[in-house]
């Protein structure tokens, strides 16, 4: 039989509905290749490790494939095969009843990245969860690290976005902590959504090529960085990027090297923030951060005077310290002239949003005030829950002690906070206590050991899937082939139960095509004519603000003053630090030196990878067989003192918790810091390696930190802590799940 | 296609294992040891001068190939044009030729209990493709060029004694040392 090829777009590194554009090869009903889509804008034909691994991503031995019931104690992970219809009948009765007995607001809806940021999948479980009246919904991005960083940025500079580097028009490109590209490799450009998320590798190389200068600012030498493409590499010390910033601020303001015009014209507070920011002078920076203060000073200069200068951030922003560091970058580049100029930090606009009704006005407003963390500052200052929705940690915290009121039922979609949010203990003590919980995903999760019953979730290969558009080009997925086992796209899932419930009506009447068409309709295009055009998309004609830079008077519109926050009005207000005051994090050599005495090494964590998206993926043995382990990096210095050897499993132990690791001795990175990542836990059954503990002993980093280290508006998390290491023994399996029935 | 080879520019390299994947994806190479193209990682200079180096190898299509030497079932030949190929049917999974290989990018396939290697997408190369991996690289870093092309520029080949068809771009003096000697180990 001839192989059929079909135009599609990636489930890699999901963030929304647009992706790169992949062909998929499919031979008798099977999946059997991939290639990347020449005519799609983003990834132009090019495809990273992740989505080349597609194939082995759906055909995969982790998938779920059949609801289940739990049948023993929760987090066992025994379960029994049951029928669809049983599965959704026992989830109707069960949420009607709890709604009916408590109130909607007993029912929380907890979502993580799997199925997209903003998007339709997103909007569709927004849409259930209020046509249910919960006004719930835990989306838990909000506590770490991208919506903290654009709350300051906002708060600051103003935008619905976070001002992103305009790598195509720049001569100085300074990464700050970022992974380099490591999030989606392939992809040509930065997002137009709402998001600062990746870097685009291809346009720092094409620029670097023509001249321009890469400075990596980062505890350890990251592979962008690599074959000379650094110009500078600038190990700083884990946690103090605030420091450096600041110190930055203080040489362009004590050189007068800012951008006079602008400040004039569009900033408030410059005086204020003359006078407060004598106090960092490059020589208190460089006893905080590791870095000379002729080096802080000359990077200064070469940031202010570079016209084309960019600054991306991704993941330093994860602190603590936040207010300061948040409202650094976001004045650095504003007072430099740097803010929505070519090559400085843009906003990336599409000419349309798409989107459906996501029926937050049937919530009457006694109930809003009802939703957890609804009287945080954060949710008062972006405008209220119905904007912010509920707060992770403030739904564990009403889990676990029943305060203001502790909910009876949770849905859980494409999430595993068990290892990928902070507090581990917590979210079991907090499942544990939920009444009734379901959980989607594609595999077996430690979180889904916790659930009544766990619905397969298909991959976006197996179902008609949404749309995306990046700046003006619209692109479609398309269905591959039949979904393996009994797995079920989650937009069908909640469309059924909505009929189920009797809502039907609000959930064209389960009609993807009439949904896509509401989805789609602002950019006037219905789903058909974008399935016609598969393979090249179709093109919106450009709008004024995909093209327009320095659209200041509108930036700063909601700002006080409508101007830009050097002081900040709005914090001033609320009793906050109306200027950027250094704190630096709770546990550091200089916050905590009697930790330091027991723990003397500084612990932070990477987060993505060629290999993996956060917890996802390390089931696949194309990308798993490349890194096989849980991993450290220390410096062969480091190595040499505490007696370990590459490859040999490491004990970090913080004042928090413990795990075990395998050692990478590495060149690239301070001696005095240990970096390890976020997300292990799989196992992968091709490799035959076995599931790993995410508790104590085990390998998820997120025990080495405390839950109480947290900024105290947005609720942003450190990364930062202190440690010891010592050759250990490999960690123990965990025992696998046991399903009766399945097959 | 005689005089083709691989133009690898290292400054465009980030690592990323695209072109390693890829080739297992485009091949469909499920159960494998080893593959098909090697990322050489390594440092050179003292912390916090540090040059990190990141050079993927290729199989080169040596003009005098190891590999083919041990090869005793005549499983690996050479075409016309200069790239060795692998006929499955002759192929016995004695595995000599993968360890012959001086560059270690012969892979096992366990599933077939037989050799595969890389012959530049012969199939691809044929109708006036590209390799897949120099279609799906996410920097544009590898180049399937005309080796009079390639040697317009300043390169250096991974192994002239063996006549490799792999070059990279001379960035700095010490590079080309420092790899073989990397290689070699």
């Amino acid at each position: 039989m001839s192989e059929k090829i079909i135009p599609t777009m990636c489930h890699g590194c999901y963030y929304g509905g647009y992706n790169c554009g992949i062909l998929a090869h499919v031979k008798n009903d099977k999946f059997i290749k991939v290639e990347g889509n020449p005519y799609h804008p983003l990834n132009k034909g090019r495809l990273c490790a992740k989505g080349l691994s597609a194939v082995q991503w759906v055909y995969n031995p982790h998938r779920l494939l059949y609801p289940l019931k739990r049948t023993g104690d929760k987090g066992k992970g025994e379960f029994k095969r049951i029928t669809w219809n049983e599965a959704l009948d026992n989830i109707c009765e069960k949420l009607l009843s709890i709604k009916e007995k408590y109130g909607p607001e007993y029912i929380i809806f907890i979502k993580g990245q799997a199925s997209g940021w903003f998007n339709l999948y997103h909007q569709l479980f927004v849409r259930f969860l209020h046509a249910l009246g919960s006004p719930n919904f835990s989306w838990w991005s909000p506590s770490v690290c991208f919506v903290p960083q654009l709350f300051y940025h906002a708060c600051t500079v103003g935008g619905d976005r976070y001002a992103t580097a305009d790598y195509e028009n720049s001569d100085l490109i300074i990464e700050w902590f970022t992974s380099g590209g490591k999030g989606g490799a392939a992809r040509g450009g930065p997002e137009s959504g709402n998001s600062n998320l990746r870097t685009s590798p291809i346009q720092v190389i094409d620029r670097i090529q023509n001249g321009a200068k890469l400075i990596i600012i980062n505890p350890k030498l990251i592979s962008l960085g690599a074959n000379t493409r650094a110009y500078k590499w600038i190990p700083i010390k884990p946690g103090t990027d605030s420091a450096l910033a600041l110190a930055m601020i203080n040489v362009i303001i004590e050189k007068g090297l800012y951008d006079h015009n602008f400040v004039e014209t569009w900033c408030h507070g410059f005086q204020e923030l003359a006078d407060h920011i004598k106090k960092y002078p490059p020589k208190w920076a460089e006893n905080i951060t590791g870095i000379p203060s002729k080096e802080i000073e000359t990077l200064a200069v070469e940031y202010a005077t570079t016209p084309n200068a960019c600054i991306r951030v991704t993941e330093a922003p994860q602190k603590k310290d936040l207010p300061s560091f948040g409202r650094a970058i976001s004045i650095l580049i504003a007072i430099t002239g740097h803010l929505d100029r070519a090559g400085g930090n843009v906003f990336f606009y599409s000419p349309v949003h798409l989107k459906i009704n996501t029926f937050s006005r049937r919530i009457p407003k006694e109930i809003w005030a009802k939703t957890l963390g609804a009287d945080r500052l954060f949710s008062k200052i972006m405008g209220g829950p119905a904007i912010v929705g509920a707060d992770f940690f403030s739904t564990v915290k009403a889990l676990t002690t029943g305060k203001p009121y502790k909910p009876k039922a949770a849905i859980i979609v494409c999430t595993n906070p068990i290892n990928t949010a902070r507090g581990t203990h917590h979210i079991k003590q907090a499942l544990a206590n939920l009444e009734f919980t379901v959980v989607v995903d594609l595999s077996y999760t430690p979180t889904a050991r916790y659930a009544d019953i766990v619905l397969p979730a298909a991959t976006k290969y197996e179902h008609e899937a949404d749309a995306g558009i990046w700046f003006n080009h619209l692109a479609t997925c398309n269905k591959i082939i039949e979904p393996l086992g009994e797995a079920r796209s989650e937009l069908e899932i909640f469309m059924d139960l909505a009929i189920k419930m009797g809502m039907g009506k609000d959930f064209w009447d389960g009609n993807y095509f009439s949904m896509m068409n509401e989805y789609l309709s602002p950019a006037k295009i219905t789903i058909d004519e974008l399935k016609k055009n598969s393979l090249k998309g179709i093109y919106l004609p450009e709008s004024d603000l995909m093209n327009t830079k320095e659209r200041y008077e509108k930036l700063f519109l909601r700002l006080p003053k409508n101007k830009v926050q050097l002081y900040n009005k709005i914090f001033e207000k609320y009793d906050l630090d109306p200027l950027p005051v250094y704190h630096g994090e709770p546990e550091d050599p200089h916050n905590s030196p009697d930790i330091y005495k027991e723990f003397p090494l500084i612990f932070t964590d990477i987060h993505s990878d060629y290999f993996n998206h956060h917890s996802w993926m390390r089931s696949i043995p194309w990308l798993r067989e490349i890194k096989k382990d849980p991993f450290i990096i220390i410096h062969p210095n480091t190595a040499q003192k505490y007696g370990v050897e590459q490859g040999d499993w490491v004990k970090i132990e913080s004042p928090h918790g413990s795990i075990k690791a395998k050692c990478i001795i590495y060149n690239g990175i301070r001696p005095d810091t240990v970096m390890g990542q976020h997300g292990w836990w799989q196992g992968c059954n091709s490799l035959n390696i076995e599931e790993f503990s995410c508790e104590q002993e085990g390998v998820n980093v997120n025990v080495l930190y405390s839950i109480e280290n947290r900024e105290s508006v947005t609720g942003d998390i450190t990364k930062n802590t202190l440690v010891r290491i010592m050759k250990t023994s490999p960690p123990a399996p965990v025992s696998p799940w046991i399903v009766k029935g399945e097959k | 296609m005689w005089g083709y080879g691989i133009f690898i520019d290292i400054v465009r390299c980030i690592g990323c294992y695209a072109c390693v994947v890829g080739c297992k994806n485009w091949h469909m190479l499920h159960n494998t040891e080893n593959s098909t193209i090697k990322i050489m990682d390594f440092t050179t200079g003292e912390f916090p001068e540090v040059e990190r180096w990141i050079i993927p190898i290729f199989c080169g299509q040596c003009k005098n190939a190891p590999c083919m030497d041990v090869c005793n079932t005549g499983a690996l030949f050479r075409t016309e044009d200069g790239i060795i190929r692998i006929d499955e049917e002759k192929c016995i999974g004695s595995r000599r030729c993968e360890r012959a290989c001086p560059f270690g990018v012969i892979l096992f396939n366990r599933e077939k209990n037989k050799v595969f290697k890389c012959d530049f997408c012969y199939d691809r190369i044929k109708k006036g493709q590209n390799p897949f991996c120099v279609d799906i690289c996410p920097t544009s870093a590898i180049h399937f060029e005309k080796i009079s092309e390639i040697e317009k520029k300043s390169v250096f080949s991974l192994n002239k004694h063996l006549g490799t068809k792999i070059f990279y771009p001379i960035i700095t003096s010490g590079l080309e040392n420092e790899l073989i000697d990397r290689i070699k180990k």
